[in-house]
């Protein structure tokens, strides 16, 4: 394990991701302002080498705005609300993939798994364990975009040496 | 005459990623073929002349390594160089498909630019065919 997963290890991760991936800009949000009405969650498992999930959430006008982005039309376009939840999903597979890099390396055996993607109410979606690591940002559009993993299991070849998660 | 091109990859927005990229790149493509999973990439494979397969690995039904596998033991199919486009950052895994014929490993996000030079390096010219490789 080459990192500790903190919050600044994540924050610089997701901020880059969504930048070079979605052209969307992003900063941290101290006190973010509440989800209103439903968000868009997308989960993305991980076995190797530890056990543990990402989960990206955003409001849905938000997930339409990165589509539209990253498939080069306008966010008005039907295709970009019809692929909104395809672009979160893949988010959080690329945000995912580079995370598990920083803190294992590119020589670690990493395993991720496909991504779900569900809607429903923030209240019911943010269900946080004190050992989380989480962050909420804000884009330049103005929309809360919260990012979370949760590491279920270390494996012992995964622990950071002298450290207890 | 342009490149025909397949994308596999079970996001659409992935794969529109990588044709807008292809455009972007000023890759001559004369027909690009889209398939969501690696059984649907066999089909057209076996139906269609393809210069050129961009694959992912994590996809439901029939992920990336076993579509290379399944390619790797066909003798009409072999010969096709395949380009794994994907989030995983393993070297570990690079260097297993790499070993099944895998031609460039290409970590998303990425650029036009990154995309036209591994396409350049494998075939030769931006628009070089299967018997430029």
């Amino acid at each position: 394990m080459r990192a500790e997963l903190t919050p600044q290890l994540l924050q610089r991760v997701v901020v880059r991701v969504l930048e070079e991936a979605a052209f969307v800009l992003a900063e941290p949000a101290p006190r973010p302002p509440p989800f209103e009405g439903d968000v868009v969650t997308a989960t993305l498992p991980f076995s190797r080498p530890c056990v543990g999930f990402l989960r990206l959430t955003a409001p849905p006008e938000c997930c339409t705005a990165m589509a539209a982005n990253m498939l080069g039309v306008d966010p008005d376009d039907p295709e970009a609300a019809a692929q909104g939840f395809d672009a979160l999903g893949e988010l959080a597979n690329i945000q995912c993939g580079a995370i598990l890099a920083e803190i294992f390396g590119r020589d670690a055996d990493i395993l991720m798994k496909l991504p779900e993607v569900t809607v429903g109410p923030a209240d019911i979606q943010d269900s946080v364990q004190p050992t989380d690591t989480r962050i909420a940002l804000l884009t330049d559009d103005d929309w809360r975009v919260d990012v979370m993993v949760r590491v279920a299991h270390w494996t012992t070849s995964s622990r950071l040496p002298g450290r207890m998660p | 005459m342009g490149l025909t091109v397949l994308i596999v990859d079970d996001s659409a927005v992935t794969r529109a990623v990588v044709r807008k990229s292809i455009g972007m790149a000023g890759l001559q493509v004369s027909k690009v073929y889209e398939a969501a999973n690696g059984i649907e990439a066999l089909k057209i494979l076996n139906e269609a002349w393809i210069d050129l397969v961009f694959a992912d690995l994590q996809m439901p039904e029939m992920n990336g390594v076993e579509l290379v596998a399944r390619m790797a033991a066909d003798s009409m199919l072999v010969s096709i160089p395949v380009v794994v486009v994907s989030a995983d950052p393993s070297e570990e895994r690079a260097a297993e498909l790499a070993k099944l014929g895998v031609r460039a490993f290409i970590r998303k996000p990425f650029r036009p630019e990154s995309l036209k030079q591994i396409v350049t390096d494998i075939l030769g010219t931006p628009s070089g065919g299967r018997n430029a490789s």
